[in-house]
């Protein structure tokens, strides 16, 4: 019987085991590293697709890594939401490295300055397949020190990727993104040692099973939190976040913004779902105040930007915002909270990779991403455009779009609990949120033409790759049962 | 006007620190009272280690944990050394002039008593490991340490050597790492998962692959920049091998 229970759970390992191999091969592999590069991409987003059916016929599983069961080992613990987080990364990440494939056979082929973009496709294969593997270890993991090895392994490999450009912004950018997330980690490893030293144990559920109010995990808990909004770059905290998201290359922006913040965010969620009974509601209104002010400003900014990319930047720090807002919301009516804000994460990520990439693509073609400059686009770059287009309406929330469902479901909570300012916020970002889509947007679209690159640059895997990712953006609106009926499996 | 302006700044400079002061021992404060507060009942994990030493394959607790009841840990921190190696690699290499291009008679007979010693050193610590403190990481910060040296006087051993092993031994340790997990897993265990007489060998065999690997690492990590990005610099900058394959 057990046996068999661990026969069908070694699903588990493989979206960890895969990319990680694949990171080695594509490394070694230095004449071939999009061939082995994207061949990897495939086996991960085949084995997470396995995973995830797995789960929905048999329900959530554990797997004990050298069959030692926690807490003296390590175990990954395939859940609804964990399974979940996974899919999206595979769906989005397999798209992003479509894209890559394409954006580096451009670049290379427009020549330019010596072997700088054969170098940089070299290092970007390792580098995210070791961010992918790193995240799905993040998802899965079940272990709280575990977790603060993949949280440095994304960390690394992020700023790593952020670097890759080279120019001398994005090299600032990424050594404030070390900084930042270094000390994030580190205020994360403190926490987690304290919760070792009172209940005596690393794994999260029997950790959280046991837990009761007393300094050390009071400590512990403020410790790891900082140290995860530090991650996920949450309103007080952002200021690492636009310059590294928008100076690096197309890709790698996507990734960052789409995927990597969600891996802080996951983590967060996970531990305060143990917190939340633990305190007042004056500590949980203080974190949607911050969630509600990242929204606001957040938007502000987005509006205030010149360029494009920026703009998408500071968008990501108001949508991170929505990710803290629900933590009032989920004290009540919890299973339906949860449901909702995973919603969100898992459309915010597919809708914004396809932002990243499409303004990524409009900037090889144009040479610059001046929102003013890029009247006309749309003649060039029909289906970028459409892409960019389609991406925005499901950030700003309209129906269909998977983003509307999300946002429906938090105005409906906070409606049923009479949080008013909650739902003033959310309509108030939701507005600005439509104000700064429609600027980039009427000038994508306008109809005038630019002064641009005679020939098209962009490959046909670019455009269609950002498209894919909008469409299942709009499409999440209309499958949401399925994914939320998720929520109910657990490990 | 110009003391005004600079009493404005040191006003304002003074308040930095003042504010970062007040910071620190604020969070000191609160750390000791994390620390100090009494913890009732929980007493760690050392007992169920203790009982599963035999099954383990070592007699060292420490070893116990790393590599085998928190193996997955260890493979991911190796994951964590190369790809520390990749990010390195991945920058554009800066360029600067090395001061003292001949490294002296001194210097340069004191490291070739030192690496071989340290080679020794680095033996005995991954031996240890068995039964005391020690093992695969305290080894290969030595082997390191050693080929830190060796790129410091730019030894010929260096560019002795052919290029295409230091990638390759860079991620020989987390390759050997899966391949044992994976091992395993055909032999009908699962992932990782190393018992009794077998768990001996395997253990032994990880220890002395990842230290070298982790050495050879770490030495990459002070050399700074991918070698073929340094092929102006002769051997110099290459960091080709540690102390421990370099003989």
């Amino acid at each position: 019987m057990m046996g068999l229970q661990l026969q069908s759970d070694c699903w588990l390992i493989w979206p960890v085991i895969l990319p990680l191999s694949a990171a080695l091969v594509a490394f070694l592999a230095k004449g071939q590293p999009r061939l082995s590069g994207l061949t990897g991409a495939l086996l991960t987003a085949l084995a997470s697709g396995t995973l995830f059916l797995k789960v929905v016929n048999h329900g959530g599983g554990s797997y004990d890594l050298g069959g030692w069961q926690p807490p003296l080992g390590i175990s990954l613990r395939g859940d609804g939401p964990a399974v979940l987080m996974v899919l999206m990364t595979a769906v989005t990440g397999l798209a992003i490295s479509v894209y890559a494939g394409g954006y580096f056979q451009s670049r290379i082929a427009m020549g330019g300055k010596g072997r700088r973009h054969i170098v940089q496709e070299r290092f970007f294969w390792p580098l995210w397949l070791l961010l992918w593997g790193a995240l799905n270890g993040l998802f899965l993991s079940a272990d709280i020190f575990n977790m603060y090895v993949t949280l440095e392994l994304v960390a690394l490999s992020s700023v790593g990727l952020t670097a890759l450009s080279g120019k001398p912004a994005s090299q600032v950018a990424a050594m404030r993104y070390l900084l930042a997330s270094l000390l994030g980690s580190l205020s994360f490893l403190l926490g987690v040692a304290f919760l070792y030293k009172t209940h005596g144990s690393l794994d999260l559920a029997t950790i959280q099973a046991a837990l009761a109010l007393s300094p050390p995990v009071a400590l512990a808990m403020a410790l790891i939190s900082v140290g995860l909004m530090l991650k996920c770059a949450l309103f007080p905290f952002h200021f690492w976040l636009a310059p590294a998201h928008a100076n690096a290359l197309a890709p790698v922006s996507a990734i960052l913004s789409g995927l990597v913040i969600k891996g802080g965010w996951y983590l967060f969620f996970r531990f305060w779902q143990g917190f939340l009974p633990l305190v007042g509601d004056g500590v949980v209104v203080v974190l949607a105040g911050l969630g509600g002010a990242a929204i606001i400003w957040g938007a502000f900014q987005a509006f205030c930007q010149q360029r494009l990319k920026m703009l998408v930047a500071y968008s990501t720090v108001a949508q991170i915002g929505y990710l803290f807002i629900i933590f009032p919301l989920l004290a009540i009516g919890a299973g339906q909270g949860a449901a909702a804000v995973f919603y969100f994460a898992i459309s915010h990520s597919c809708a914004k990779a396809a932002l990243f990439l499409a303004a990524g693509s409009i900037f090889l073609q144009m040479g610059h991403d001046r929102i003013n400059n890029l009247d006309g686009v749309r003649q060039i770059l029909p289906i970028t455009t459409f892409a960019f287009a389609l991406a925005g309406l499901s950030l700003m929330g309209l129906p269909p779009t998977g983003g509307f469902i999300a946002k429906y479901m938090y105005l409906s909570l906070a409606v049923s609990q009479d949080s008013w300012w909650l739902v003033l916020v959310m309509v108030v970002g939701s507005c600005l949120t439509a104000i700064y889509i429609c600027r980039a947007v009427s000038h994508v679209l306008s109809p005038r033409m630019v002064a641009g690159r005679s020939q098209v640059v962009v490959g046909a895997s670019m455009e269609w790759s950002a498209l894919a990712l909008a469409l299942v953006a709009i499409l999440l609106g209309f499958i949401a049962p399925l994914p939320l009926g998720l929520f109910e499996v657990v490990g | 006007m110009t003391g005004n302006e600079s009493t404005g700044h040191r006003r304002g400079m003074g308040l930095v620190p003042l504010f970062n002061l007040v910071m620190l021992v604020a969070l000191f404060a609160a750390l000791a009272w994390g620390y100090l507060a009494p913890v009732s009942g929980s007493s760690g994990l050392a007992h169920r280690v203790d009982a599963a030493l035999v099954e383990s394959g070592v007699e060292s607790r420490v070893t116990a944990v790393l590599l085998n009841y928190r193996a997955y840990d260890t493979l991911l921190e190796c994951f964590v050394l190369f790809l520390g190696v990749v990010a390195v690699w991945s920058l554009r290499p800066f360029r600067y002039d090395r001061h003292d291009p001949s490294p002296g008679l001194i210097l340069s007979s004191l490291v070739r008593l030192l690496v071989p010693l340290m080679v020794l050193v680095g033996g005995y610590l991954l031996w240890a490991g068995s039964n005391q403190a020690g093992g695969a990481f305290q080894a290969g910060a030595i082997l390191g340490g050693a080929g830190v040296l060796l790129l410091l006087t730019s030894s010929p051993l260096l560019s002795a050597l052919p290029r295409g092993l230091l990638s390759c031994g860079i991620c020989l340790g987390p390759v050997f790492f899966l391949m044992m997990g994976l091992a395993a897993m055909v032999l009908g265990r699962d992932f990782m998962e190393y018992r009794g007489e077998a768990a001996a060998l395997a253990i032994v065999a990880l220890e002395v692959v990842t230290a070298l690997s982790i050495g050879l690492c770490l030495a990459a990590l002070f050399g700074g920049r991918r070698p073929e990005a340094g092929q102006e610099g002769a051997g110099k900058a290459v960091p080709s091998q540690d102390g421990g394959e370099g003989r």
